[in-house]
């Protein structure tokens, strides 16, 4: 009884007191922690040497943070942006404060240098660059609503379009020019323009294709955003293949390169002396400073991408354009009706916002080395700004791209000089992640982003104004714009119209006129062959969907108590879906046997890492079906959860003599295990109420803060030696029990001469976890909790006021969900025998899980395993192709010489007329061009989520609703009412 | 035996637009009371201050004499509120008879652990599914028992909606235009069936609804007129009848509609 009254009043005040306890708790532990040696993380005894003082400037950080949310919420209702800026300076106050006295509780000092004119130009640099993707990124939220996971790929179109104009035989000449110190503007002009409208139509094809049937079938926002995923998977695999993994320079002429090709800025240099200082001063201007040199291309990179988004404002607020955009993201069925074409306006914001991302590509070409791989490390900054500046505002998007350049630029110098004195020069590497950290940070203090406070302050001070009967003031700026909304719109329509005719003119005069005329008779056939690819793909889907019309295994069928009569196989009933599973998991099963093999032993073990993987994916594919089929939480981050499991147990059960901790694997499986679901855990606390994508875009972040750490922290590497990067040489469970003469029983047992490699008993086990995790995971959905969490994935508000406590809920689910893929991460760890960087890259892993997802069958776990077989056998077969490409003895050898020579015929034969030889030679070096099958294998993945998110959106085992009937006595008890 | 809801001084701000200025009412348990009020007058604003939406700037919520201020719609539903929202919000790629097994509290005791590994089977389970048939049956919907909510019409959603919130035991049920889009007489037999819940079971029913007549030929205990935020006149049916105020605010605009 006391316990409810206790719990029962609880109400606001008293919990915001408990809130600000905890907080101050939290600092105070890690205050006397980090300058005296004492608190809990020293107490408790389990943690010695570097990892001390990590977790205990994790500890005030976790604290400073919660404080500082805390006096936000209080602060919000009345001081409006006041408060924003207060607590981002408080946030930047906590950091400097926790290293001061990280550094000084170890004795150590740490010089921070900041060279003002650099911090200020480079952070202008980063936020033009960061700013191109995040522009047209806004714009799709704008008006189509969705993140699009596919724009920073966008841009590296028009990046690969700058180069290959460079090499072409018009502009190569230029390019490759003498250093006569006369800058040469014609190509990168030709370049910026060209790339704007080739990506632009890239955009609108892309839009045509994929995103307008999805608007078709008004298919919600994750949908979209998740084939947008898919889209971005096509778009890097494509640039992979033409353009390979190497990395290309855009220059414009040589003379761009000249060590004068600069502006030389006046600056000053800060000095920060932190933690042990003996008699310097905190703070203290350096002298004899240099000149800061700002390169050409760097300024025409910024003023090209602010122009175009200025521009963009322009278009948006002042144009009738702009207007009918606007009312499309409003509300389409309202704008349509009142005679907007509402698929025009989403053409046109295709187009702009791709354009605009290309001009950017084209512009930063010329200053960072461009490879495929860079797509990823502007977006996920990029969306950080988007977040930041309110989804859907430019402007905001502009303010938030200066700040996030900034902190990018900013935390440079303070890595630098902080990573020095703790022995870690490679941590300049977090400069990278920065964006998403400081992202992460804000959300935790602002659930609902900037914006939201900005909007409740503004919305507060119009209708204040108003109330003072000073109506006219708040919208007066529009108010003036929408009196003459005609002749201010002729105006500026007009004059557009002139500039783009007498561009015209003068591309016509500068290609002579036959060539215009031959562009002009090309343009139109051009077209038709898009509108025919549309027609043909369109087909392809019809053409799909009638051959499950045809199979008629789709049909929902009315309920009925008896059981249905009929023979047809309804995948929604618990049986249909138990045989269609069966059916699809045999033919898989028939593959895998028939799947070529040079002898028995490597047939062996063939098999065996085929299914050690199966049972990896599917461990993978179930924590993100319990987490997004069930909880409806997007996460794109199964990498993470993943990683901790992989690099937890390689740590632990690597020797102690190189840096590892010598336990035994199954100890550390467990340890590894509870560590991933207490982070699932804590990570819903902050994360559960952020709108479906922030969730994404958080998780996805985690990942790559993840990676950077692996890649540069000394304490996560252990293995051969202490230096080298990844994990290596750590016990695998039974490894020793195999080799004393177990692995020979059992190669006779299956009829190998030689005894049985190690993977056989790994895939034994894998399949054992899975089959376990299964069957754990199957019980869950069906009990009464698994009901609580569809209810969540549907509606949560409407669950929460049903009585259910969705945040604890959420925890209990991220958390399990979390284990279940720590566990799969200790598999992968004993498969792959060394855990290195690039293992956790999304795209090798998430994608390949989410595709897999998405093809099964989203809450199902039937489907999750045939979506990762399929994955799995996809995989293989494209390893046999690779080794077949080598001798014509091998099977599918045929298959793979007909590939190269398709890609060779459009590489050279087709792509010839649009690019010239210079190209692919550069490319493809000594004329050898083929396809590289591992990345077609990643484009096809790609298609594959974008084709079974439109063909059949539920996959292949779609989840089996779940349909009780009553007991036999109420049964009973209706018939004698009949 | 305590009042299942007590509002004293409910003000709610939506940056400097006061949506509710301060009401306050009670209802006394077994009560069918009727909230009516023209559009934007902050009859559903005041729902979800109760309901735990929206954190109220001002004033105080008291359940079964228990302060209820700022606590979350679920620790609210658990103490005996139960609410509906406007626009009907069913679970749509759920059955209906799961929609309508996802309320009932207890999903987890006696045995947490049990109740994980043989749901199906459990008789408290079972007892669950009788109840929501039952319930379905005097809603007239059970035909829809097993198809996809996303499949109901709106009117069958509303029955659903309510269906639901009676599975969920509450001693005090908020209904939000529950019958807005239903046919005619069998929104009439819904309130009736509302009526007798609420003299069997000693439920109180607090509802939203537009159409005055309806309030009337239902026979509730008790109207409440809100306009701009206020309560207007708090009484009977027939001293709000009476009352001039409020045929000026409402019922004056109706009488000029059914001329």
């Amino acid at each position: 009884m006391v316990v409810k009254e206790l719990l029962l009043t609880r109400c606001d005040v008293i919990r915001e007191k408990r809130n600000v306890l905890l907080a101050l708790l939290l600092i105070f532990d890690s205050l006397i922690g980090l300058s005296y040696g004492a608190g809990l993380v020293v107490w408790s005894g389990l943690f010695n040497g570097d990892l001390v003082w990590m977790l205990q400037s994790l500890e005030m950080v976790t604290g400073g943070l919660f404080l500082i949310h805390l006096l936000l919420d209080s602060m919000r209702q009345r001081w409006g942006w006041v408060a924003i800026v207060v607590s981002l300076m408080l946030l930047i106050v906590l950091i400097l404060g926790t290293v001061e006295l990280l550094l000084s509780g170890l004795g150590r000092s740490a010089m921070v240098n900041y060279n003002l004119s650099a911090v200020g130009l480079s952070g202008l640099y980063w936020a033009a660059a960061y700013l191109c993707v995040a522009a047209g990124l806004t714009l799709t939220y704008k008006v189509q609503g969705f993140g699009n996971f596919g724009q920073a790929n966008t841009m590296l179109v028009g990046s690969y379009v700058a180069i290959t104009l460079m090499w072409s035989d018009r502009f190569f000449p230029i390019s490759d020019a003498p250093k006569d110190g006369a800058l040469n503007w014609s190509l990168l002009i030709t370049a910026a323009v060209t790339a704007f409208f080739v990506t632009g139509f890239v955009g609108i094809i892309i839009d045509t294709l994929v995103y307008r049937r999805f608007r078709k079938k008004a298919a919600s926002p994750v949908v979209m955003m998740i084939a947008s995923l898919g889209v971005a998977m096509l778009i890097r695999a494509v640039l992979y293949m033409r353009f390979s993994a190497a990395t290309f320079r855009f220059v414009p002429d040589k003379d761009w390169r000249l060590a004068s090709s600069k502006f030389s800025v006046a600056t000053e240099r800060l000095q920060l002396h932190l933690g042990e200082r003996a008699d310097v001063p905190l703070m203290e201007w350096a002298n004899n400073v240099n000149p800061y040199a700002f390169t050409y291309t760097k300024s025409i990179l910024v003023i090209g991408v602010f122009a175009s988004v200025f521009l963009l404002l322009f278009i948006l607020h002042r144009t009738r354009l702009g207007r009918r955009m606007r009312a499309v993201a409003d509300n389409p069925e309202l704008a349509a009706s009142s005679g907007i074409n509402v698929e025009n306006v989403h053409l046109t914001s295709a187009f702009l916002s791709a354009g605009i991302s290309g001009l950017g590509g084209a512009l930063l070409a010329g200053v960072l080395p461009i490879n495929p791989e860079l797509g990823i490390a502007l977006l996920l900054p990029a969306f950080a700004i988007v977040v930041l500046g309110t989804i859907g505002s430019i402007p905001g998007v502009i303010i938030a791209s200066i700040f996030i350049g900034l902190v990018r630029a900013g935390a440079e110098p303070l890595l630098i000089g902080v990573g020095q004195a703790l022995d870690r020069p490679t941590m300049t590497g977090f400069a990278e992640v920065m964006p998403f950290i400081l992202l992460v940070a804000v959300l935790l203090v602002m659930p609902r982003g900037i914006g939201d406070v900005l909007t409740h302050w503004h919305i507060g001070r119009m209708r204040r104004r108003h109330e003072k009967g000073d109506g006219s003031a708040g919208h007066s700026l529009y108010g003036r714009v929408l009196e003459r909304p005609n002749a201010l719109s002729y105006n500026v329509l007009r004059s557009p119209m002139k500039y783009v005719q007498e561009t015209l003119t003068l591309i016509i005069n500068r290609l002579g006129q036959g060539k215009a005329v031959v562009i002009a008779l090309i343009a139109p056939f051009i077209t038709l062959f898009l509108l025919g690819l549309n027609r043909i793909f369109s087909f392809v889907i019809h053409f799909l969907s009638a051959i499950r019309q045809f199979l008629s295994i789709n049909s929902i069928q009315r309920f009925s108590w008896q059981r249905s009569p009929s023979l047809t196989l309804n995948r929604y009933t618990e049986r249909g879906s138990w045989v269609v599973f069966l059916i699809l998991f045999l033919i898989i099963l028939l593959i895998t046997s028939v799947l070529p093999s040079a002898n028995e032993l490597t047939k062996v073990m063939q098999v065996g890492r085929i299914f050690a993987l199966l049972g990896i994916f599917v461990l993978m594919t179930f924590s993100l079906n319990l987490h997004t089929g069930m909880t409806g939480m997007t996460n794109f981050g199964v990498i993470f959860f993943v990683g901790i499991g992989a690099v937890t147990v390689g740590l632990l059960a690597a020797p102690v003599e190189t840096n590892g901790y010598g336990w035994n694997p199954w100890i550390a499986t467990f340890v590894a295990v509870l560590i991933s679901g207490v982070a699932g855990w804590l990570l819903a606390y902050p994360t559960a109420r952020l709108r479906v994508d922030y969730f994404a875009i958080v998780t996805i972040s985690l990942g790559e803060m993840l990676r950077i750490a692996l890649q540069s922290e000394p304490l996560l590497r252990a293995g051969t030696v202490t230096s080298a990067i990844g994990i290596s040489q750590y016990a695998r469970p039974f490894e020793g029990w195999w080799d004393s003469g177990m692995s020979d029983t059992v190669g006779r047992w299956i009829g190998l001469d030689v005894a049985a490699p190690y993977v056989v008993l790994l895939a034994f086990m894998c399949v054992l976890f899975a089959l376990a995790i299964w069957w754990l995971l199957d019980t869950v959905f069906s009990s009464p909790w698994g009901r609580i969490l569809r209810s969540i994935r549907e509606d949560q508000d409407v669950s929460q006021h049903h009585g259910h406590d969705i945040l604890r809920h959420k925890a209990a689910s991220l958390a399990l969900g979390a284990a279940v893929a720590a566990l799969a991460g200790a598999l992968w760890a004993w498969l792959n025998t060394g855990i290195f960087p690039e293992f956790m890259s999304p795209v090798r892993s998430t994608f390949l899980v989410w595709a897999a997802f998405i093809v099964g069958g989203r809450g199902n776990n039937r489907g999750m395993i045939v979506g990762a077989f399929l994955i799995v056998i996809v995989e293989f077969f494209f390893n046999v192709m690779v080794v077949a490409r080598g001798s014509e003895s091998l099977p599918l050898h045929g298959i793979v010489t007909h590939l190269d020579s398709v890609f060779r015929w459009l590489v050279v034969d087709v792509g010839g007329y649009l690019w010239s030889d210079l190209s692919i030679e550069e490319v493809f070096l000594r004329g050898k061009v083929i396809v590289n099958l591992s990345y077609l294998k990643l484009a096809l993945i790609g298609l594959v989520i974008i084709v079974a998110l439109q063909v059949a959106p539920k996959g292949l085992i779609p989840e089996v609703p779940s349909r009780p009937i009553p007991s036999i006595d109420l049964r009973r008890r209706g018939k004698e009412v009949e | 035996m305590k009042n299942p809801l007590k509002v004293s001084g409910l003000i709610k701000d939506f940056s400097g637009l006061r949506a509710v200025d301060g009401i306050s009412f009670e209802i006394e348990g077994g009560e069918f009371v009727g909230l009516i009020g023209p559009n934007g007058c902050g009859k559903s604003t005041a729902f979800n201050c109760i309901s735990g939406l929206l954190a109220p700037s001002n004033g105080q919520i008291v359940v079964f004499g228990e302060d209820a201020t700022y606590l979350r719609p679920d620790q609210i539903q658990s103490m005996g509120i139960t609410r509906t929202f406007q626009h009907t919000r069913l679970w749509r790629e759920m059955t209906v008879i799961e929609n309508l097994l996802v309320p009932p509290r207890q999903q987890f005791a006696p045995n947490p652990i049990l109740s994980f590994l043989r749901p199906r089977s459990r008789p408290a389970e079972r007892e669950r599914v009788d109840k929501a048939y039952e319930i379905l049956d005097s809603l007239e919907i059970s035909h829809m028992a097993h198809n996809m909510s996303s499949e109901l019409s709106g009117g069958q959603s509303k029955l659903v909606d309510i269906g639901r919130a009676l599975m969920g035991e509450p001693q005090c049920l908020l209904l939000d235009e529950p019958v807005a889009g239903v046919a005619g007489p069998l929104a009439e037999k819904i309130f009736v069936n509302l009526r007798n819940l609420v003299s069997e079971q000693g439920m109180s029913v607090l509802v939203i609804e537009h159409n005055m007549d309806f309030i009337l030929r239902t026979g509730v205990d008790k109207i409440i007129v809100m306009d701009h935020g206020k309560i207007l006149m708090l009484g009977t049916p027939e001293e709000v009848m009476a009352s001039r105020a409020v045929t000026e605010a409402y019922l004056g605009v109706t009488e000029v509609q059914a001329v």
